[in-house]
């Protein structure tokens, strides 16, 4: 028994051996921004095209911590970082000024501690900068941070939740340079730049490589008391696929040192402005490099820029197996939420003691942020895609079946429980017969609206690489992009309208039979 | 034959007194009628019998057996229950009504189809027409037969019927009244009927059993009560009744 236990196990431990050395998919990651977007399909790509490995890409991911918790449980095998967010955000220390130094202390303590390799630095330094409007500027003789601090006038800031939290953003800022906003926002960092050029706020805190800084007369302002730290990009790879597939490293140094500030913003203002697709812009940076970037890039002139239906006419097949995944993540989460919550209704019904706790835990439950659920749950199951996301789902449908389910079972007429318990039935059959059938319009209400609410936060799924139409929600947003919002949105609300009408059809049928 | 003794039942934690100390005899095959106004126990008493409530002290016994050490499930399938309104399943049609306790008993299918169909007509209802309605399209009179004829379907011994034609016009009263008495006449069975209207008492019953405030002020037939009434109380009821009687009369043209 102990032998044949053992061998089992030592059979068990080979499989996942010879699993993980015969990999033969690389999984690339990205964070929901365009340049990210670009940077891991150009790798992606690269790849492809010069390995036999292949490729899944889980672009769009919901931050750092999601994508370096991917990377360190093998759920990722390949994504793209920068200095200074590694320092201060996993490794938790305060970020130097030097670039090198920099880089060599992410690269020591991610080898030794995590087992992920920092390929040398593709070449531009992404850092965080602050930016105003050209004509603010002009009007104020603004130049450097240490100008905004003196001048005056109160000055309402716009920046992104990260930048507003983390030590190396807003709160070492307004220390080093005395500065001052009221009110801050916090924007959506691709909205931000169009707020500021649309006078809704005064101050951003912008990226060095964003497009949309020229092409909105915005001014960045020079950070004289060397505030910011380096955020050089550089791509991090598991050590071990690494050792297994030392031809990643060649295939992939081709980067090193051939993207800089300039190269950078010109390759995301061809997507965030010029409105090429990511996948294009990938393949002609690649095919020609930027030396021809002047027959390919944003001075040819173009084509008329596609209306929404050309671009869901042209995408439809994608559109269509996003719209299938969306409708499974949402027919998972509400399915799994009837089977608990339903028993879950019956149990606060009929046993008093528990109400209050488990109501209050449903509650609770719902009022936790999407993209904080969604990192929870990431940390809980080590995985990332479309379990983590599901029971997200699961988890905020649970309150409206729960709470149906018991309204439906309460609003019972008392002697209509009395007659079921008078005629001799056991508690199972009185529940059977009696008030779950008295009580179901109630109950499918609460299933219809926890179904419409699943509908949208289904697309967040995006965020933690389980894909749905959120995905091209993320991307849209990301690049300030209203077709590929609406791309997203649109059959998004249709579904939730469709499906809402499909269940009371169904209610329907059933109260007729 | 349902023997209750020294029975008292307190709600809210002993500040409501429902039952003081109650004790009654039905014999078998008698109408036994609990009179009282609104709120003096009378309902109480009869949930005792079926084992919907459990009295803080007193027994009930039913055929000689205490009920509290009977399965209250198996209890509960050998006595008829009609409330007010009948009670029925608003979800169920009139034939699924009829034959809840028989299914329940695991009667087959054409059992069930034969006493649904005697048992309905024996209510004055016509099964042909009435089996498939749902008691939405019932009128008042015709749920309560509907109500009396799931209480009969399994041929129970034991008839607990509480105010079940209090919501009634006096005409259908009237008629439902006289099918009780005619079922009764042709299958006797011990019913304990409750009513607070002493006409419906003095009509249906063998014997009346009068509460006041949870307690037993007298027991015996109509006219014993009316003849020798035991208490004030009692003597008041038919009083008022008789003066109600006459001042009718007074008014008539
Ligand atoms: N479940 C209960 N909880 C609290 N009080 C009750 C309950 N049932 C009955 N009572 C009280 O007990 C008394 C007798 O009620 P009941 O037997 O229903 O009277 P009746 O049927 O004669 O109108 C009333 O004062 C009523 O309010
Ligand atoms: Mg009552």
């Amino acid at each position: 028994m102990t032998v044949s236990r053992f061998t089992l196990v030592l059979f068990a431990c080979g499989m996942v051996l010879s699993r993980a050395s015969g990999q033969t998919t690389v999984r690339v990651g990205s964070k929901a921004f365009t340049e990210q977007y670009i940077l891991a399909e150009i790798v992606s790509q690269l790849i492809e095209r010069n390995t036999d490995l292949q490729v899944q890409r889980r672009f769009g991911l919901g931050g750092t911590d999601l994508c370096h918790a991917g990377l360190t449980s093998g759920e990722l095998d390949i994504y793209i970082e920068y200095t200074g967010t590694a320092i201060a955000s996993v490794l938790h220390e305060a970020p130097g000024a030097d670039r090198r130094a920099s880089f060599r202390r992410v690269a020591g303590e991610f080898r030794r501690r995590f087992g992920i390799e920092w390929l040398p630095p593709i070449g531009f330094n992404n850092t965080y900068s602050i930016a105003v409007r050209g004509d603010d500027a002009d009007a104020q003789g603004l130049s450097t941070i240490s100008d905004l601090a003196r001048a005056e006038g109160n000055r309402k800031a716009g920046f992104t939740s990260e930048f507003i939290e983390r030590p190396d953003g807003y709160p070492g800022l307004r220390d080093r340079y005395g500065l001052r906003f009221v009110p801050i926002v916090d924007l959506d960092p691709g909205l931000m730049y169009d707020a500021l050029a649309g006078d809704q706020v005064d101050v951003i805190c912008a990226f060095a490589t964003d497009a949309r800084i020229d092409a909105l007369g915005l001014r960045v302002l020079a950070d004289d008391l060397r505030y910011f730290p380096p955020y050089d990009a550089a791509i991090l790879v598991r050590a071990d696929l690494l050792r297994d597939h030392p031809e990643l490293r060649d295939v992939l140094a081709a980067l090193a040192g051939t993207i800089d500030d300039a190269d950078m913003r010109r390759l995301n203002g061809l997507v965030d402005i010029h409105r090429r697709e990511v996948a294009e812009v990938a393949i002609a940076w690649i095919e020609s490099g930027l030396d021809q970037y002047d027959t390919w890039g944003a001075a040819v002139p173009r084509e008329a820029p596609m209306s929404f239906w050309e671009l869901a006419v042209r995408r439809r097949a994608e559109l269509a197996r996003k719209a299938v995944r969306h409708l499974g993540l949402t027919a998972a989460g509400v399915l799994v939420a009837t089977a608990i919550g339903l028993p879950l209704g019956v149990l606060v019904h009929r046993v008093a003691a528990t109400r209050a706790p488990v109501l209050a835990l449903c509650e609770i439950v719902q009022t936790i942020p999407s993209l904080a659920m969604l990192a929870f749950l990431f940390a809980i199951y080590g995985l990332l895609g479309v379990l983590p996301a599901s029971t997200a789902l699961v988890l905020y449908a649970l309150l409206p079946v729960t709470l149906n389910t018991l309204t439906g079972l309460r609003q019972i007429p008392r002697d209509i429980r009395d007659a079921a318990t008078g005629m001799g039935m056991t508690p199972r059959q009185s529940l059977w017969l009696v008030e779950l059938p008295l009580a179901a319009p109630v109950i499918v209400a609460g299933v219809r609206a926890a179904t419409v609410l699943t509908v949208g936060i289904a697309t967040l799924s995006t965020y933690i690489g389980a894909g749905g139409l959120g995905d091209f929600i993320a991307r849209g947003l990301s690049r300030n992009d209203t077709r590929l919002t609406l791309l997203g949105a649109l059959p998004a609300a249709l579904m939730a309208v469709a499906l809402s009408l499909l269940i009371r059809f169904v209610e329907r049928t059933l109260i007729r039979s | 034959m349902i023997t209750i003794t020294d029975v008292s039942k307190s709600f809210d934690r002993g500040r409501t007194h429902a039952l003081r100390s109650v004790s009654i005899h039905a014999h078998a095959g008698e109408v036994l009628v609990l009179l009282g106004s609104s709120g003096c126990g009378k309902t109480t008493l009869l949930r005792m019998i079926n084992r919907l409530d459990s009295p803080d002290s007193g027994e009930v016994r039913l055929r000689d057996r205490d009920v509290c050490g009977m399965d209250p499930v198996a209890l509960r399938r050998s006595i008829g229950y009609v409330i007010q309104e009948g009670g029925l399943f608003p979800h169920m049609t009139v034939e699924r009504n009829v034959e809840i306790v028989p299914r329940l008993l695991g009667w087959n299918r054409d059992t069930r189809r034969a006493r649904t169909h005697e048992i309905l007509s024996l209510v004055g209802l016509s099964p042909d027409e009435f089996l498939p309605r749902r008691p939405a399209e019932l009128s008042g009179g015709q749920r309560q037969r509907v109500g009396i004829a799931r209480a009969l379907a399994a041929n129970p011994m034991t008839l607990l019927m509480d105010e079940p034609f209090g919501a009634l016009d006096a005409i259908t009263r009237d008629r439902l009244q006289d099918e009780i008495l005619s079922i009764q006449r042709s299958e006797p069975r011990t019913i304990v009927f409750v009513t607070h209207d002493l006409f419906e008492a003095v009509r249906l019953a063998d014997r009346i059993v009068v509460l006041h405030a949870g307690s037993v002020e007298q027991v015996g037939t109509a006219e014993q009560l009316l003849n020798h009434p035991a208490t004030p109380y009692v003597s008041s009821l038919f009083e008022r009744a008789t003066q109600q009687a006459t001042g009718l009369l007074e008014h008539a043209p």
